[in-house]
C-alpha cells in the first residue's frame, strides 16, 4: 500500500536531516531530540569508514577527514545494506565528486582501492582451490593457481611507499598483487612487474601451461631473449608456489 | 569475545545473536569463527537493514540472501526492528522512527507478509526506543498493536527500550507493557543505555542493566511465557564474568516465573 504524502514526507525529512545535517520541519517532531539522529547516524557511517581505511584516514587532518564523510553521506546515497561493504562506496564517489581532493593528493584514488582490496579480500567468501599436487609447477605444467588473490593496478606505488612520502612525480604503472593466505586468513601482497602480471592474467583466463603463457606474454612485450623469459618465469611461479599461490595439479 | 564464547570459561549463554548482516558473503577468518560458534551454540539472528517501515520497496535480493543464511545456520528466530533505516534509496545504517498513523500500519502490515512469505519463517519486531515522535497520530502501543495483530507477525520485546521510551515521552512503561501484545512475544532483550540529559536517554547497550530494568523485566515475565532472552552489549565491554552474573541474574529473575519451563539466555 502506498504510504500517504504526509507520512513519506516525515519519513524523508528526517533520512534527509540525518544525511545533511540541515534541520527542517518535520511534523510532529521534538526538534531539540533531532540532532541525536543526526549523531548517532553520521557516527556509524564515520566510523565504518575510519575502519576500512585507517591509512587514508590518517592522512588527513581529522576535519578534513570528517568534512569529506560529511560531503559523501550527503552527496551520496549509500546503496549497500551491509555496513561492511559500504566503504567501497567512497571511491566510486571521490572519483566522481571530488576533484580538488583528488588534484590536491592524485594518489588518494589508489590508496583507498589498496585499502578496500585488504577489507574485500579479508572478508570475502571462501573460495575453494582445485585439487592439486602441493608441489611446484614446471613449465610444461597447466598450474593450479590460488582464486582468493586479485590483482590491483595502480597509478602510484600505494602499496610500497607511505602515503606522507609519495610524490606526484611518481605517477605511472604499478601493480600489486594480494591474496589472503589459506593458513591464516590474513591478506599478503607482493609487488609485481608488467611481466609478471600479464604472464598471471593469462594463465587465469587461458588455460595454458606455463610455457605457453610465459612466451605470449614475452612476444606481447617484445622480449626477444628465450632464455631470459624463461628463467624469469621459472623464478615467479617458483615464488607464487612459496607463497602457496601456485601448484602442479 | 568470539575466543571467550569458544572458550566457555567466563561466559556460558544458552545462544548467540548476530546481525546477518555483518556476516553475509563472509569467508575467511570471521566465516570459521562464526561456524565454530555455530557447533558450540543455537544462533539466533538480529537484522539491521530490512528497514521493514520504509517508504522505499522491500529489497528482495537481500531478503532472498538473508533466508540462504537463515537456512545455512539453522537459525530459529530471526528478529529485526520496526523502524526504518532506509529512504529514497539511502541506507542511513541506524534506526529511525516511523510515523504512528493509519497508512503506515497498513504499509508495513502488507511488508511483513511479503517479508514472512519469502523467508518461510515468521518475522519478529521489535518495539524501538525513539527519541521524537514523528507526524503521530496514534500512540506507541496502538501502533505496536496493530502491526502485530494485523500482520500475524511476533513481538521482539525489548524491555529497555520500553523504560527509555516511558522515561523520553513521560509514560509509565508498566501501564504500557499492560497495553503490549504479550501473549505475541517471541523473544526479549535487555541492555544497558545512558542519560545524556535529565529528560533524555539514549539506547547505547554500552553500560551494566540498571535495577529499574530489572524491576519491568521481572514484570513483564510475571505476564509471559518462557522465551528466549539477550543480554545486549555492543561496547564498553566489562570483564566476561560481570557480563556472566548480568546474564546469571536475568536467568534467576526469569526461571522465579517461568519454572518447570524451558527458558535460555544469550548474549
Amino acid at each position: 500500500m502506498a504510504l500517504e504524502k504526509t507520512t513519506h514526507d516525515a519519513q524523508a525529512a528526517l533520512a534527509l536531516y540525518c544525511r545533511d545535517g540541515e534541520l527542517r520541519e518535520i511534523e510532529g517532531s521534538l526538534e531539540d531530540r533531532l540532532p541525536h539522529y543526526r549523531r548517532l547516524v553520521f557516527n556509524v557511517v564515520k566510523n565504518a569508514l575510519a575502519t576500512a581505511y585507517p591509512i587514508t584516514s590518517q592522512k588527513y587532518i581529522p576535519e578534513e577527514w570528517d568534512e569529506l564523510v560529511f560531503r559523501f553521506f550527503k552527496i551520496h546515497p549509500c546503496v549497500d545494506p551491509q555496513i561492511w561493504k559500504m566503504p567501497h562506496e567512497l571511491v566510486g564517489y571521490i572519483e566522481e565528486h571530488e576533484k580538488e581532493l583528488t588534484e590536491e593528493y592524485p594518489a588518494v584514488i589508489d590508496l583507498l582501492r589498496f585499502e578496500w582490496q585488504e577489507v574485500y579480500l579479508f572478508m570475502m567468501p571462501d573460495i575453494a582451490i582445485s585439487d592439486h599436487s602441493g608441489v611446484c609447477p614446471d613449465l610444461h605444467d597447466i598450474p593450479v593457481l590460488e582464486p582468493e588473490m586479485q590483482m590491483l593496478v595502480l597509478s602510484y606505488p600505494v602499496h610500497t611507499t607511505a602515503p606522507s612520502k609519495l610524490k606526484n612525480s611518481q605517477v605511472g604503472q604499478y601493480i600489486s598483487l594480494a591474496w589472503r593466505e589459506r593458513s591464516s586468513g590474513k591478506v599478503r601482497f607482493m609487488n609485481v612487474s608488467t611481466f609478471y602480471a600479464l604472464l598471471l592474467e593469462s594463465l587465469s583466463s587461458e588455460n595454458c601451461t606455463i610455457e605457453e603463457a610465459g612466451h605470449r606474454t614475452a612476444v606481447q612485450l617484445g622480449m626477444a631473449n628465450a632464455d631470459g623469459w624463461k628463467e624469469k618465469t621459472r623464478e615467479f611461479i617458483s615464488h607464487l608456489h612459496s607463497k602457496g599461490l601456485a601448484f602442479k595439479p | 569475545m568470539t575466543n571467550a564464547l569458544l572458550s566457555g570459561e567466563d561466559i556460558q549463554p544458552d545462544f548467540v545473536e548476530l546481525a546477518p548482516e555483518n556476516w553475509l558473503d563472509v569467508g575467511g577468518t570471521w566465516k570459521k569463527r562464526l561456524d565454530q560458534v555455530a557447533e558450540k551454540y543455537h544462533i539466533l539472528c538480529h537484522g539491521l537493514s530490512l528497514s521493514i517501515g520504509s517508504p522505499d520497496d522491500l529489497d528482495i535480493p537481500f531478503i532472498k540472501k538473508l533466508k540462504d543464511f537463515l537456512d545455512e545456520y539453522d537459525v530459529p528466530v530471526y528478529s529485526e526492528h520496526l523502524s526504518y533505516s532506509k529512504c529514497d534509496n539511502a541506507h542511513l545504517y541506524d534506526l529511525l522512527p516511523i510515523p504512528f498513523r493509519d497508512d503506515a500500519v497498513a504499509h508495513i502490515v502488507e511488508r511483513i507478509k511479503t517479508v514472512q512469505d519469502i523467508l518461510e519463517r515468521p518475522l519478529v519486531l521489535e518495539n524501538v526506543s525513539y527519541y521524537t515522535p514523528v507526524a503521530a497520530e496514534m500512540s506507541e502501543a496502538e501502533f505496536v498493536n496493530r502491526i502485530v495483530r494485523e500482520s500475524g507477525c511476533q513481538l521482539l520485546l525489548d524491555v529497555n527500550n520500553v523504560y527509555v521510551n516511558a522515561f523520553n515521552h513521560n509514560y509509565d512503561a508498566v501501564e504500557f507493557l499492560d497495553q503490549m501484545p504479550l501473549d505475541k512475544v517471541a523473544y526479549m532483550h535487555m541492555a544497558g543505555h545512558h542519560k545524556v540529559k535529565p529528560d533524555l536517554i539514549i539506547d547505547t547497550h554500552g553500560a551494566a542493566i540498571i535495577d529499574k530494568v530489572f524491576e519491568l523485566f521481572d514484570y513483564t515475565c510475571s505476564k509471559t511465557t518462557p522465551v528466549p532472552v539477550l543480554l545486549e552489549r555492543d561496547f564498553n565491554l566489562p570483564e566476561m564474568q560481570e557480563l556472566n552474573e548480568e546474564l546469571n541474574t536475568l536467568r534467576s529473575i526469569s526461571q522465579r516465573h517461568w519454572t518447570s519451563k524451558a527458558v535460555s539466555h544469550g548474549s
